[in-house]
């Protein structure tokens, strides 16, 4: 079993070194055999590791502990969802996964370009390959998977396992690595086939339109992924944060920041032809930014929560990207006449400008995101100087970049392509910036007198505005000219542009999400011993104290208060925060009791028992606008899907007719 | 057991990844060597779209409307040159622009066969020339065999 | 005198049994200093950040920081008493001028390259006034049927 695992993966290290030499030499030499032979490694690469993922989990779910990867993140009381969240849970496993997920993309463009693109795609499949590579020689030789539990050299298994962090133990948490993973592992294809048609300088965009769909799903997977960890925050933590400018959170943060921007700035080479050297640098950039994100949280680099895994990793991550950037730069300076762009800027007012400072906004928030993760290790490299940077460094740098931004959203789409004339942009700026405006001064006049809140805010209403209104304006034009209802013109505006305005969508949802920030602002929080029968005022809420209770499963022991929240005298019902203790791994984990409305959230917390074991610690909290935040990720992910709807379009241009071309060519679905 | 399975799982994948048969060969889909040109084109037209759009919901002044007008339709043109020119230099079809649909198959048989006879066969693609039949072009590494009309 | 001096003492041991629960829920202050001091559990992060419960490190250290701030120690006293017990190991100083510099520095210059990508690619203005479609451009003239054309078959 452990030793058909091993040489499973061994096998995929083997075809994927192959598939890697086939396809980039079989396209150097135009051996068509080759280039077939590789790619059907890449089908074996896939296969086997998916043998060896495979007697893994079965490993995980049937508690099979004379492996050491069980024993440490699986154990007998674990529900299945968790055991199979244990593949993971820890450094061998998630290497494991993330090898899986690349071969299982590799495959995937393998297959649907088995006719197409004949010309780059060796090199594309090549890149992906020699990232495998690396990849599995982290599964082969630094952390392998399967190895056993031996006492004197026989195989001996321990009777239970350590379980999985029972901080992980929680249906978010059990769904956010994969998707973060699926996130990280998505970029290396854009990347893949960017690098692929540089080599062999195709003409025109092709790697963009193709991996356009690639891209968007990727970031969707991101954003889902990084929210996903900000909502585990905040429910299991029990602190009621949702960010904490954790090392591995920033570096989740950091392809996204960079992949946005990409987004954003790969529509001016779409529109223009314009940037085409930009474009490839970000999009290799996010690659890896991506590749460093998997290094900061396997490495243990930088401690943090995250950290669950440490080892001596780092050293090859580290070479592999220096080597990979230098062959990146190396191949873009290389082709640089090949980039050169189409087009010119037409004027300085325009689109184009607005995309220029989006990306400088994205690009400078991403850096200094990554200078404050590194700063601490290379200051403590160079001149010994411990050193730490609290949330509020990052507070007192990302917020105004972050309210520039929210300012960019809403500005960038009024400009037009090209050149806007003042006249142009007074028709747009005009009621939506009288009514945040307006805004701001009602909240003044109640007396908010929190500076970045009213900015923000006035930015939010300012930014959904001009959505609203684009939606409106589309929608009723549609409507009067064929005759259709409102809503109905609605559908029919967005299903002829998705991606635009699948992407209001999302900028609706960035809005949505700043609100909730914004309400950060307005925290208020008490923290009580409390023994039955006493009381506690937090906000507008009465606290009182019912029971206290305490109990015991086999996989943990809690303590548990029951507490009756009321408002202005009535009665709201109870809330239940509980303490659990995890014997296995002797872990303590809150199980916080939140009221959940649409202004603010009642949020408590059971902080332990007192010293002398009679009174509950409460922590009580009120978070206003939180639930925001998470509506603004369901608009967001929304948003993200309308845009990968194929667009409506009926647009009949003239393909130009060549020998022997196939029909197929004349009407072109977009 | 294992041993058994191994050996199995081993022969499997190097019989799979190396035994390619000439017929396992893929039929690559054919490729305009129009296509970053179509592609330029079709965007410059949604770009025109687009204009009209935003200027009918009154979003643009007329001035910049014209204007911007004016320069797309400026570029599209530039782009139609460049599609007329790599025909004349390929020797397809004359330089007659945005043939219809329906009308290429016949005639470019004929004209292909015509090729082959004057001095070798034309790789489609690059338009590079070779004496004897070729499933590739030498020059472009682009499928020389073109019957999937 | 004796009577504020006593009611002195009956606050302060007030204010250390309030701190008791310091270290479930560490106040800004607290959170401050502590982000000034390493945590010795073997993580390394600050003691405000140390992510362990019932960490033997940070949790009575911050308990001790509550306290000491209760009868009015300054930061900078309360970090020379931690020095003092642990060794200079245990000091994090705060980010000095470089980690501030450097993003500012990559913003300012992200500034400078997209003004030099203006400059660059910034068309050379022509007469501006559009007036009606004028056909100046035997390119254009060339094609503007077909363009006309495939325009009316847009939407």
């Amino acid at each position: 079993m452990e030793n058909l695992g091993s040489l499973a993966v061994l096998l995929a290290l083997c075809a994927a070194f192959y598939a890697a030499a086939a396809s980039i030499i079989g396209r150097l030499k135009r051996k068509p055999f080759l280039i077939v032979s590789g790619e059907r490694a890449v089908y074996c690469v896939w296969a086997t590791l998916t043998l060896g993922v495979g007697i893994l989990v079965f490993g995980l779910i049937t508690g099979d502990f004379r492996f050491s990867y069980v024993a440490e993140h699986s154990n007998h009381t674990m529900p299945l969802l968790y055991k199979v969240a244990a593949l993971w849970g820890g450094q061998e496993g998630s290497l494991l996964f993330w090898s899986w997920l690349l071969a299982t993309y590799s495959v995937v463009v393998a297959f649907t370009n088995r006719r197409k693109h004949r010309d780059f795609m060796p090199y594309t499949l090549g890149v992906l390959m020699i990232v495998q590579t690396f990849f599995l020689t982290m599964n082969n030789f630094i952390a392998a998977p399967f190895n056993m539990l031996s006492l004197d050299g026989v195989i001996t298994p321990v009777l239970d396992g350590n379980g999985l962090s029972p901080l992980l133990q929680y249906p978010a948490m059990a769904i956010h690595p994969p998707m973060l993973y699926l996130g990280y592992v998505g970029f290396a294809v854009p990347f893949a086939f960017a690098i692929g048609s540089l080599i062999t300088r195709q003409p025109g965009d092709g790697w963009i339109h193709t991996t356009r769909r690639w891209t968007l799903v990727t970031w969707l997977f991101q954003s889902t992924g990084i929210m996903l960890g900000a909502a585990w925050a905040y429910h299991v933590l029990g602190w009621g944060g949702y960010w904490g400018w954790d090392p591995v959170e920033n570096a989740s943060l950091l392809p996204w920041l960079s992949g946005t921007a990409y987004l954003h700035s790969v529509m001016m080479q779409e529109k223009k032809g314009m940037m085409k050297v930009w474009n490839i640098v970000l999009v290799s950039a996010t690659f890896f930014l991506c590749i460093l994100g998997t290094f900061l949280t396997r490495s243990g680099i930088v401690q943090s929560v995250h950290a669950f895994a440490r080892s001596e990793i780092g050293k090859y991550f580290v070479t592999f990207m220096a080597v990979g950037i230098a062959a990146t730069a190396y191949l873009i300076i290389e082709r640089l006449d090949y980039l050169k762009s189409e087009s010119q800027l037409e004027s300085v007012v325009s689109r184009e400008s607005s995309f220029l400072f989006n990306n400088l906004i994205l690009l400078a928030s991403c850096f200094a995101v990554l200078w404050g993760t590194l700063f601490p290790v290379i200051s403590e490299y160079t001149s010994g100087d411990k050193i730490s940077l609290d949330a509020n460094w990052y507070n007192r740098l990302m917020v105004p970049i972050g309210l520039f931004l929210l300012f960019l959203t809403g500005v960038g789409p009024l400009f037009a392509w090209r050149r806007t004339s003042a006249d142009s942009l007074r028709r747009n700026f005009q009621w939506p910036g009288i009514a945040s405006l307006a805004l701001v001064g009602v909240l003044v006049a109640v007396g908010v007198r929190h500076v970045y809140a009213l900015i923000s805010l006035g930015f939010c209403m300012f930014v959904a505005l001009t959505v609203i209104v684009e939606f409106y304006r589309g929608s009723r034009s549609i409507a009067a000219k064929n005759e259709m209802n409102f809503a109905r013109a609605l559908v029919e505006l967005t299903h002829r542009n998705t991606r635009r305005y699948g992407g209001y969508l999302v900028h609706m949802g960035i809005v949505l999400m700043f609100v909730g920030f914004t309400g950060h602002a307005f925290n208020k929080d008490e923290v009580k011993e409390m023994n039955t029968g006493d009381s506690m005022r937090v906000g507008n809420y009465d606290l009182r104290m019912v029971t206290i209770d305490h109990g015991d499963t086999p996989n943990y022991s809690w303590d548990r208060a029951t507490i009756a929240v009321s408002k202005d005298g009535a009665s709201l019902g109870n809330l239940l925060p509980e303490r659990r203790f995890y014997k296995a791994s002797r872990q303590g984990t809150s199980e916080v009791g939140i009221r959940t409305r649409l202004n603010e959230d009642l949020y408590l917390n059971f902080g332990g028992m007192s010293d002398d074991n009679q009174r509950a610690v409460i922590q009580a909290y009120v978070f206003p606008l939180v639930t925001w935040i998470w509506l603004g990720t369901l608009v967001l992910i929304g948003g993200t899907l309308v845009c990968l709807v194929p667009s409506k379009v009926k647009m009949q241009y003239a393909r130009t007719q060549v020998v022997g071309m196939t029909s197929k060519h004349a009407t072109v679905e977009k | 057991m294992t041993i058994v399975i191994a050996c199995i799982v081993a022969i499997a994948v190097i019989a799979f990844i190396l035994g390619v048969r000439a017929k396992d060969l893929p039929e690559p889909e054919l490729e305009s060597p129009f296509t970053h040109l179509d592609e330029r084109k079709a965007a410059i037209y949604e770009n025109l779209r687009d204009l009209q759009f935003e200027f009918r919901l009154g979003k643009l002044s007329d001035a910049d409307y014209q204007h911007t007008k004016k320069d797309l339709q400026k570029e599209l043109a530039a782009v139609m040159g460049e599609v007329d020119r790599l025909k004349a230099s390929l020797g397809v079809n004359g330089a007659v622009p945005a043939a219809k649909a329906a009308a290429a198959p016949q005639p470019a048989a004929q004209s292909r066969q015509a090729a082959a006879a004057s001095n070798g066969i034309a790789c489609p693609s690059c338009g590079a020339r070779f004496q004897s039949e070729l499933k590739f072009c030498g020059e472009c590494g682009k499928p020389m065999r073109v019957e999937k009309a | 005198m004796r009577r504020l001096k006593n009611s002195l003492l009956i606050l302060l041991v007030a204010a250390a049994a309030l701190a008791q629960t310091a270290s479930e829920k560490p106040s800004l202050d607290v959170r401050r200093v502590g982000a000034r001091l390493q945590c010795q559990c073997g993580c390394k992060d600050s003691v405000a950040t140390c992510s362990m419960l019932e960490c033997d490190f940070s949790k009575p250290a911050k308990e001790r920081i509550a306290r000491m701030q209760a009868v009015g120690m300054s930061d900078q006293q309360i970090i020379d008493a931690f020095v003092r017990d642990y060794g200079p190991g245990v000091y994090l100083a705060p980010p000095n001028a470089f980690g501030w510099i450097v993003p500012y520095a990559a913003a300012f210059l992200g500034l400078g390259v997209i003004w030099l990508f203006i400059r660059k690619y910034r068309k050379p203005q022509l007469a501006t006034e559009a007036g009606p479609m004028e056909i100046d451009d035997p390119e254009l003239a060339k094609y503007k049927d077909q363009i006309e054309q495939d325009l009316s078959k847009l939407e």
